[in-house]
């Protein structure tokens, strides 16, 4: 899952950037207005952290900008005025929820995978193929009732297949959604990634499609 | 209060320059026409009075047996004696020597062909002077062809008039400009006077003397003073509140911030900290959030704001915030009814109390509307667990009491609260026919 975050100042900037890191997300920052619409508008993000204020272009211009391209990534906005009214120019902008700051932190990732979850249209918290289980509140990932242990990136690539169970998913998609964009992966990497993940979760549940790409296979997959 | 661009020119400087301005022309037009009127007929009256000078000379006129023409009489004004006097007489016989009066001396008034009647002209004379010339031919028994007879007067009586009159004239007339000049101002200074008095008592309202303009004022600027008063009063209930709230907020900081100093002294727990740091952010939230909230609220020259539109508008914002619930939201609002004052105002009280109904529901979130007397009736309910009889009282005084509201109580409702009663509305809770908590605005 990558996501993109939009804010000026950059000590906040930085937290959330780790915060959601170590949440098992690829990041992409960006500390004005021009420079976030213009990333929101070439890169396939599955969320966007969006601040209301910000220099050059403000959040409700950016977003009502990426919703006129019909770019339809859940966005969660984050503001420090808490007045309905302010709220609702970012809804009606096209904003999917809004924390005001000041915010506890996790309470960004909890809100994040929940419109990641609800975008890619799953309900429930938790996340089912075959016997994987991917808790989206917590991050974690179990086999059969076990923890297993997985590195960020081995975690970003299930973690967006299982979103998207039973999908035909390219490897140009995945690595998009995968790595950040200064992130430099050399072409074998991702089949690396992949072969360290089914030595993890069992060779039979990444097939892998000649010349389309990956899916995640399972019996209650689809 | 700084001053931006330049200053536009005052109401009293308006009306006198507008006054002044079309005085001014209407004075001068009317000079002129009169002058001229008074020109016309006295030029008219000065030649009547050449051509009956012009016939008395021509019944003196007679033909001797010789055919030739002579006098019978003198004629009798003795100006014609006078050399060069501006008044001359001259008759001109076919192929004879004219006659002329002594004043023209041996100089002749060229004649001009006047066919028949009378003809009037303006002529230069012997001394260089302008003359006003009346002439007609005759004829007379015994001689053959016209007799050319003209009189000229000296136009210098006419101009030396007129000058008089117009001299006259101007001088009244700008005597007359004067008064109604002073008539203007003194109508500006009396008409203005109340708006000057209100500059005044806004002035001392500045000033603290007084807090609003409670001076008598005419029909016309009264709605002025009665705006200016609510905005006075609003702004000093605000002022007030926030007050408050800064008193409070200073009294409640000070505990975490003892702590925090003590704390840093040794060695700091986190646990302390993090604690400390919460309450000082509850702290803030609740005084300076309700106080930004509130601040411009009120009735002060609101518009009309479509409640339904706001109501669909926040509904399908919170059915995105809390997707997942899968809430249905019921709106029962005719589409005709508005809500008079601030629009922020509306989408405040209805988005909190939207808000915490969508917390609390089950499955249901109803908003309903009508026109009550003087306002409108609003009621969010859910189908949640709604409050104990006591707990609904006990809101409800809560929402009335703003100095001793504790910051745990919720913070969107205390919004509410405020709002409602800056916007001179009542609130009330109770149970609502969907099992949950109802809560009845008027505003």
């Amino acid at each position: 899952m990558r996501v993109l975050i939009v804010e000026d100042e950059p000590a906040l900037a930085f937290q959330l950037q780790r915060l959601l890191e170590s949440g098992g997300f690829a990041v992409d920052v960006a500390y004005d207005g021009e420079d976030g619409w213009h990333l929101g508008d070439t890169e396939p993000y599955d969320a966007v952290v969006l601040d209301l204020g910000l220099p050059k272009l403000d959040g409700v211009s950016v977003l009502g900008r990426w919703r006129e391209a019909g770019h339809t990534m859940p966005v969660l906005i984050l503001t420090a005025r808490s007045r309905w009214s302010d709220k609702m120019a970012g809804f009606n902008a096209g904003a999917d929820d809004y924390l005001t700051k000041p915010f506890e932190m996790e309470e960004v990732l909890y809100r994040l995978r929940a419109l990641i979850r609800r975008a890619s249209g799953h309900a429930q918290p938790e996340l089912a193929c075959g016997p994987l289980r991917l808790d989206t509140n917590s991050g974690r990932v179990g086999l059969d009732g076990v923890p297993v242990q997985l590195t960020a990136q081995e975690f970003r690539i299930l973690a967006y297949l299982m979103h998207h169970p039973g999908k035909v998913v390219s490897r140009t998609e995945l690595m998009e959604h995968v790595y950040d964009r200064l992130f430099d992966p050399d072409s074998n990497s991702l089949e690396v990634l992949i072969g360290r993940l089914r030595r993890k979760i069992g060779p039979e549940r990444i097939e892998t499609i000649r010349g389309q790409g990956y899916r995640l296979a399972g019996p209650e997959a689809g | 209060m700084a001053r931006t661009g330049p200053r536009s020119p005052s109401l009293s400087f308006r009306l006198v320059a507008g006054a002044m301005v079309w005085l001014a022309v209407m004075l001068a037009v009317g000079g002129f026409g009169l002058a001229f009127a008074f020109r016309q007929t006295v030029e008219r009256e000065f030649s009547q009075r050449l051509d009956a000078m012009l016939l008395g000379l021509m019944a003196v006129i007679e033909a001797s047996p010789e055919g030739t023409i002579g006098l019978v009489r003198p004629h009798g004004d003795p100006r014609f004696g006078q050399v060069y006097s501006g008044w001359y007489w001259q008759v001109v016989p076919p192929g004879q020597e004219p006659l002329r009066s002594r004043s023209l001396w041996d100089a002749v008034i060229p004649g001009s062909d006047s066919g028949n009647g009378l003809h009037i002209r303006q002529a230069p004379g012997p001394a260089g002077e302008a003359l006003l010339v009346a002439e007609r031919d005759f004829e007379l028994p015994g001689i053959d062809g016209r007799i050319h007879a003209l009189v000229a007067g000296d136009l210098g009586e006419v101009n030396d008039g007129v000058r008089h009159f117009n001299l006259l004239l101007a001088s009244s007339l700008g005597l007359l400009g004067l008064g109604l000049a002073m008539a203007v101002l003194i109508q500006v200074r009396f008409g203005l006077k109340p708006l000057r008095r209100m500059a005044q008592d806004l002035g001392s309202v500045r000033d603290g003397a007084r807090a609003r303009l409670d001076g008598r004022y005419p029909r016309e600027v009264m709605p002025l003073a009665e705006a200016m008063n609510a905005v006075l009063e609003s702004d000093a209930v605000l002022i007030e509140r926030a007050r408050t709230h800064v008193g409070n907020l200073a009294h409640g900081l000070k505990t975490p911030l003892a702590i925090l100093a003590a704390e840093a002294e040794g060695a700091a727990d986190r646990k302390v900290l993090k604690a400390q740091v919460r309450t000082m952010r509850r702290l803030i939230d609740h005084h300076l959030g309700r106080a930004a909230a509130v601040a411009g609220a009120g009735r002060v020259l609101g518009m009309a704001v479509p409640l339904r539109a706001v109501v669909a508008g926040l509904a399908a914002a919170l059915g995105r915030i809390f997707a997942e619930r899968d809430l249905a939201f019921d709106i029962d609002i005719p589409e005709d009814l508005a809500f008079r004052g601030q629009r922020e105002d509306l989408e405040e009280i209805l988005g909190n109390l939207m808000e915490n109904a969508a917390k609390w529901a089950a499955r249901r979130v109803r908003v309903s509307g009508r026109a009550g007397d003087g306002g409108l009736l609003l009621t969010v309910e859910d189908d949640g667990p709604g409050l104990s009889p006591e707990q609904a009282e006990e809101a409800s005084r809560r929402g009335r009491r703003l100095d001793e509201m504790a910051p745990g109580w919720g913070l969107g409702l205390a919004i509410v609260a405020d709002l409602v009663d800056l916007n001179g509305g009542s609130l009330a809770f109770s149970r609502s026919e969907l099992g949950g908590l109802a809560v009845r605005v008027g505003l």
